[in-house]
């Protein structure tokens, strides 16, 4: 049935089929065109996004609120995808809070069961984690988490350990003042106490993102303007870029504005960052 | 489109609740009308009043509004059913009341008392730009800039903010131009020496925070000093963040730990986020370290290094105009912003109408 439905269109084209076929490609072409623009100017490294907007969406097309974590799955691999081709390294999303453990069992065993079901997916075949060669790290207290999501996690870090061609850093169970916590308590315990000579960078080396390089850019869905105890240490000096757009609806289009207004803070940014490595007194302005 | 809840007023009374008129046999329960500066007072039962009676309840409730607290512009009365003879629905302006007490002053319109943020903090940018833009000096701009954190102190105190944490100096700034650092490290002395008496008077406690060892010495013992005479003071708490990182905050925060760890006191597996929270420099406020409200002016969105534990959960408000410009009104709207958002602190909370309003 299939072959003959697929003779059927070679011989007889219909209209729709060829204006989906041109319509496809004209966006492939705009899409690679703006890549190549984009590119031009400085493209951060590291992003983080605060996926933020499941259940509002759910809600505003009318469906079961839980539903709306699907969709966030989907928004997050293509989004993903869409980082890589701009040339985005290092991607770090807030998948699940450590508070969010206080939001109503039922939905706290939906999530455990998309978690388990997708890190599943990740290390099928035909994932995108062959395709693009990216390493998989699940941040967070894992211990918190039921066994069988902890297995699924452990086996899709195992399966991507040798891939350095990109980096998805997942937060779950995360906060950021228990990974900070969690940095001080394994300073203590690497043994010199000598109190003077605890320094900032021996926190970050028992940090979760230790072998990161600090996000450029911090981008949070849904309107909403704080943190959430995201990646509080990493953050001091990334840009922060609130969009009103749902997590499902972020697409391609919103990412590039993001960059772009990175782009546009960048000289500053940069400024500073070299000020701090010469530490000569520059003349600038703030 | 008034609000309703079990909303305290004053003197232990709450929104809603039907109080009895001392005196009378009315008795009468306020709830919000169209905006926080209106009353809506209902009166039981309906029969007739005398208009005696009725200026008799309205002193009630006035009292029971907490009139002593805020100004309430008008109580609106309206009698529900029209068989009292004589009176219909009206408007009885108030007597301003004692002025002695800021308090009494109203909030700007669409400002609710009891969705105030607790803590404030505030990262005072764009002095240099706002000179530059003027053709003048980067000092004038530091200048203009201690007016508007005047300004921000008296908005504070007379709209109820219990904490101002302000970002005068990162350990960054250090990098700027000599004479520029000199000049700030000149006016935070005499700034200090300035307002001591304001402080006292205005019943303001200030503490500040950062690394303070490589101040001079002369500023570090006029640091201590106003500290020392203004620790008792409880209306507002005023924290000033000089020559702070929130990075170093927490190394110091862990420096502390250690050395309790190395004396034995504490185990290096105790360590939690409380007893972390504990040994940061905000901890002068106790409990209340964190910010409910961030506001950075200049239009840049970041941090740069300020606050780091301690914005976990805040709400940030990114305005564009330059510090100097800051005044009540951007203050105010950065309050409104505030109070419409939806906080939830990683939960969710079920606003359902069961007559308590839940944020």
């Amino acid at each position: 049935m299939a072959v003959y439905s697929a003779f059927k269109s070679f011989i007889n084209p219909s209209f729709q089929d060829s204006a989906s076929f041109i319509r496809n490609l004209v966006y492939q072409l705009f899409r690679r065109f703006v890549i190549w623009i984009v590119s031009a100017g400085s493209v951060p490294e590291h992003v983080a996004i605060i996926m933020d907007g499941n259940r509002r969406y759910a809600t505003k097309r009318k469906m079961k609120k839980l539903k709306g974590h699907e969709f966030g799955y989907n928004s997050l691999m293509h989004t993903v995808r869409d980082c890589y081709e701009l040339g985005i390294k290092y991607v770090t999303v807030y998948a699940f809070s450590i508070e969010n453990f206080k939001r109503s069992k039922e939905e706290v065993e939906t999530l455990m069961n998309l978690m388990q079901e997708k890190l599943e997916l990740l290390i099928e075949k035909e994932s995108m984690v062959k395709t693009y060669g990216i390493r998989v790290q699940i941040m967070g207290d894992l211990s918190l988490f039921p066994q069988r999501v902890r297995e699924a996690a452990d086996r899709a870090m195992a399966f991507s350990r040798n891939n350095d061609t990109a980096f998805l850093n997942i937060c779950a169970p995360y906060t950021g003042t228990q990974e900070i916590a969690q940095a001080v308590e394994g300073v203590m315990k690497a043994g010199d106490l000598n109190e003077k000579k605890i320094s900032a960078e021996d926190i970050e080396r028992h940090l979760y993102t230790s072998d990161c390089p600090e996000p450029e850019l911090l981008i949070r869905t849904s309107g909403e303007t704080r943190l959430s105890n995201f990646l509080l240490w990493q953050t001091s000096f990334s840009l922060l870029y609130a969009t009103p757009i749902l997590w499902p609806e972020f697409s391609f289009r919103h990412l590039v504005r993001a960059v772009l207004e990175y782009q546009k803070a960048y000289p500053f940014l940069q400024k500073r960052k070299d000020q701090l490595l010469t530490l000569v007194p520059h003349q600038h302005h703030d | 489109m008034g609000l309703r809840g079990t909303v305290p007023l004053a003197n232990g009374f709450n929104c809603n609740e039907q109080v009895q008129v001392p005196g009378s046999f009315a008795s009468v329960h306020l709830c919000y009308g169209y905006s926080v500066n209106r009353l809506r007072c209902q009166i039981h039962p309906m029969a007739a009043l005398k208009k005696e009676t009725v200026w008799q309840v309205f002193h009630h409730c006035l009292h029971i509004s907490g009139i002593e607290r805020r100004r309430i512009l008008s109580v609106c009365a309206s009698i529900a059913e029209s068989s009292i003879k004589g009176l219909g629905t009206e408007e009885i302006p108030v007597e301003s009341g004692k002025e002695d007490n800021a308090y009494e002053d109203p909030l700007p319109y669409g400002l609710y008392p009891y969705l105030m943020p607790k803590h404030v903090a505030i990262i005072m940018d764009g002095n240099s730009r706002w000179a530059e833009q003027r053709g003048l000096p980067s000092t004038e701009g530091h200048r203009a800039g201690r007016i508007a954190l005047t300004e921000a102190v008296k908005l504070s105190c007379k709209w109820g903010i219990e904490i101002l944490t302000v970002f005068a100096f990162s350990t960054d700034n250090w990098l700027r131009p000599k004479t520029e650092v000199r000049y700030l490290m000149d006016l935070f002395q005499f700034v200090l020496e300035d307002e001591l008496e304001t402080l006292k008077r205005e019943n303001i406690r200030l503490c500040v925070i950062g690394d303070l060892a490589v101040l001079t010495k002369s500023l570090q013992t006029s640091i201590v000093e106003v500290e020392e005479m203004t620790k008792n003071n409880s209306r507002l708490n005023l924290i000033i963040a000089l020559s702070y990182s929130g990075r170093n905050d927490i190394v110091q925060a862990c420096r502390r730990l250690a050395r309790q760890v190395e004396d034995g006191n504490l185990k290096s597996t105790d360590i939690t986020e409380s007893l972390f929270e504990k040994e940061l420099e905000t901890s002068c406020v106790g409990d209340f370290g964190s910010p409910d409200l961030l506001i950075r002016t200049s239009g840049e969105q970041r941090l740069s290094n300020f606050l780091l534990w301690q914005l976990a959960y805040t709400e940030l408000y990114f305005d564009d105009s330059f510090w100097p410009e800051f005044g009540e009104a951007q203050y105010a709207e950065a309050l409104r912003s505030f109070q419409r958002r939806h906080r939830r602190f990683g939960k969710r909370v079920c606003n359902k109408t069961n007559g308590t309003i839940n944020f």
